[in-house]
């Protein structure tokens, strides 16, 4: 089968004068989204999610690589197939005034879309808005309002219903839920469920609550500076985590618990996120590792399967390293044969 | 740790806002005090009038804004209400210190982290012009920052968010503080920065002594510091008591969706459980409880009459599912603002 989307071995490496040798801030990443699927990407600030995803619409411009959509390389689309391409394929931002302008009304910014890919009638382009208010749950009325009368929350619902106007297949989303509230942001979270079911779209959801990405998320990307560390279902990944900065992430996860959470708050992850100017040699995790050995200092670990479909990017989990099997143990507990 | 006299005593503060369409009440009579020692975290979502509530009373809202604080916030037997600003200045940034929220924000960008710090030591303080020198160094290694003679030297653009949250920190703590006052420490940092930050307050609270407010709306964080927990909404505390009480066994409708609302890790099912609704801005606010627009066991009372903050009817535990109050095990010192927990309905 095709993935919608296939990101192979993709590199954005930024070079200017203050970057002295360059960053590297996506290296040799791939994953794919099936269509109708939803692919969890979650990692630091920093660790190269955003740039990976605004390199898949054009955004940032790939060093190396490929991105292919629906099995064609989106470097080498004719006009009309670009053009396809840009409204089969919609972005959310984080700040949801990103995407809308304050002299437009609510209607006007979801027309827009529409009047640029010259989409329908004058008519059934106001139906179109209509019906668009109506998917991400809000009342007709808001057509006439100005996007500062209204809250971050109804603004980001906005923003989702612009990216809908041309009926993409797949909808990225940059953090749409940092901004909001928490009780905003369990509704926003609900409205991408409700979506993505009703109709079939995939998404390449960014986010930084695993809890959210958990619950949304058919399968999950971790991401640790630049690299694509730990991929698998989201139940794996996040339940079970095979990598020991993966593992770290899901124990700093806050939970309002004040027994427990006092007890992980004793145990955090020392020491600060390495500069991606200037890497550390071998896994790149090394420095901020609990388990780290000689090995992982000299050699950049490559992928194992911990499972089907579940790979990892550590020495821990190389069949042929004898330390692996009792450090293992410490990320990811319980009896398991190795692939 | 209560058995202290508290240090801060804060009775009935109100902040309003004069407007051309009539006053806001932003902060609508919230009383708490604060003892040597203990962390008391004020939560809520934005525009409830936690930070609000916190700036008004050191007199540090925006320059140029006009508000009214009413009530009375009693500091070491002086009255902050209304102080002048003499009396502040000596208080202010001194004996109360301010973390901010915005860490790149609250440091001057282009002078040395260090110099800033050694400053508040100075001035705060009273250390002396060489001994501040010493005391800011050994202060950004008190907040676990790695070679900090070197970072003496940084300038704050060079600090990583982590880090600079840490220089922050001891900038308040510089002055040696009784009250430390923490605005949303956490937010804007990654999960993993976030731990260390919280971590970090823990053990400096336990290690100086001082009282610590944290201003925050993340539970989960809240959890792993907090002695004791006030829910703010719409200007009011709607719920107080000890971390436990408040997170483990919530008594408010608004607590209780506020937590529901949160996604743990391992919980099934995807949608999640919202609270319908936003919170009401301050003049949009209704006769009765400001919450019960967005309630889903809301009773005629709510609509017309404000529940009092009070410490709930003998017997009435935890909120239940059904929107009554489970059996109580034992008495605790929790209070909740909530007509489900009315003491005149009990008595008919």
């Amino acid at each position: 089968m095709t993935a919608l989307l296939d990101v192979d071995d993709l590199v954005v490496r930024f070079t200017g004068r203050q970057l002295g040798n360059g960053l590297t801030a996506v290296d040799h990443a791939s994953l794919t989204v099936q269509s109708g699927e939803v692919l969890g990407l979650v990692g630091e600030s920093g660790c190269g999610k955003s740039t990976l995803a605004r390199a898949v619409v054009g955004l940032e411009k790939p060093t190396s690589g490929t991105i292919r959509y629906d099995g064609r390389d989106v470097s080498r689309l004719s006009g009309r197939e670009s053009r396809e391409f840009r409204a089969s394929v919609s972005f959310v931002f984080q700040d949801p005034l990103a995407s809308l302008s304050p002299r437009q009304t609510v209607g006007q910014a979801l027309e827009e879309p529409l009047i640029v890919h010259g989409r329908g009638t004058h008519s059934s382009r106001h139906a179109r808005v209509l019906e668009l208010l109506e998917l991400v749950g809000a009342p007709a009325s808001w057509g006439e309002r100005q996007p500062s009368s209204l809250s971050g929350g109804q603004r980001q619902r906005v923003a989702i219903a612009r990216a809908l106007a041309l009926e993409p297949q797949l909808l990225i989303c940059d953090e749409p839920l940092t901004a909001l509230d928490v009780s905003t942001q369990a509704q926003i979270a609900n409205v991408f469920i409700e979506l993505q079911e009703r109709l079939s779209l995939a998404y390449l959801f960014i986010g930084h609550d695993l809890g959210v990405v958990r619950r949304l998320a058919d399968r999950v990307a971790v991401m640790h500076l630049g690299e694509i560390v730990e991929t698998g279902t989201s139940t794996e990944v996040l339940s079970s985590p095979a990598h020991p900065y993966t593992r770290a992430l899901v124990d700093s996860i806050p939970i309002p618990d004040p027994a427990i959470q006092r007890e992980r708050v004793r145990n955090v992850l020392r020491g600060e996120v390495p500069s991606p100017l200037n890497p550390p040699s071998g896994c790149r995790f090394r420095t901020r590792c609990p388990l780290a050995f000689e090995r992982c200092e000299q050699e950049h670990p490559a992928t194992f399967m911990v499972d089907p479909g579940h790979g990892v990017a550590c020495h821990l989990w190389d069949p042929d390293e004898s330390r692996g099997a009792v450090l293992r143990d410490a990320v990811r507990p319980g009896p398991r044969t190795l692939l | 740790m209560t058995a202290d006299a508290p240090v801060l005593t804060v009775r009935g503060l109100g902040v309003s806002f004069p407007g051309a369409d009539g006053t806001v009440r932003a902060v609508d009579g919230i009383d708490f005090e604060v003892h040597p020692g203990e962390v008391l975290a004020i939560v809520g979502e934005s525009g409830s009038g936690k930070t609000v509530s916190m700036m008004s009373l050191l007199q540090l809202l925006p320059p140029g804004v006009r508000y009214d604080t009413t009530g009375s916030a009693v500091f070491d037997g002086v009255e902050l209400v209304g102080a002048d600003r003499m009396t502040l200045r000596e208080i202010r940034g001194r004996r109360i210190s301010v973390v901010f929220q915005g860490a790149l924000g609250a440091f001057n960008p282009v002078r040395k982290i260090g110099p800033q710090i050694a400053e508040m030591a100075r001035f705060g303080a009273g250390y002396g012009k060489q001994e501040s020198v010493r005391r800011a160094i050994e202060l950004l290694g008190l907040v676990g920052l790695s070679d900090p003679d070197r970072r003496y030297r940084q300038y704050p653009h060079e600090l990583s968010g982590g880090m600079r949250q840490r220089a922050l920190i001891a900038v308040a703590l510089a002055a040696e503080p009784d009250v430390l006052i923490a605005d949303e420490p956490t937010t804007a940092l990654d999960v993993t920065v976030q731990a260390q930050i919280v971590e970090l307050l823990a053990s400096l609270v336990a290690r100086l002594g001082m009282a610590t407010i944290i201003i925050s709306h993340d539970l989960g964080v809240v959890a792993g510091i907090a002695d004791r927990v006030a829910v703010m909404y719409a200007g009011k505390i709607v719920e107080f008591g000890t971390a436990e009480e408040v997170l483990l066994s919530p008594r408010h409708p608004y607590t209780r969706g506020l937590l529901d609302a949160i996604a743990g890790i391992d919980d099934d099912g995807r949608a999640f459980r919202a609270l319908p609704g936003s919170m009401p801005a301050p003049g949009e606010r209704g006769a009765g409880c400001s919450f019960a627009p967005r309630c889903s066991f809301v009773r005629d009372k709510c609509l017309v009459e404000v529940p009092p903050l009070q410490a709930p009817p003998i017997g009435f535990g935890p909120l239940g599912a059904s929107g009554t109050a489970s059996a109580a095990s034992a008495p605790g010192s929790a209070e909740v603002a909530c007509w489900i927990y009315d003491r005149n309905e009990v008595r008919s």
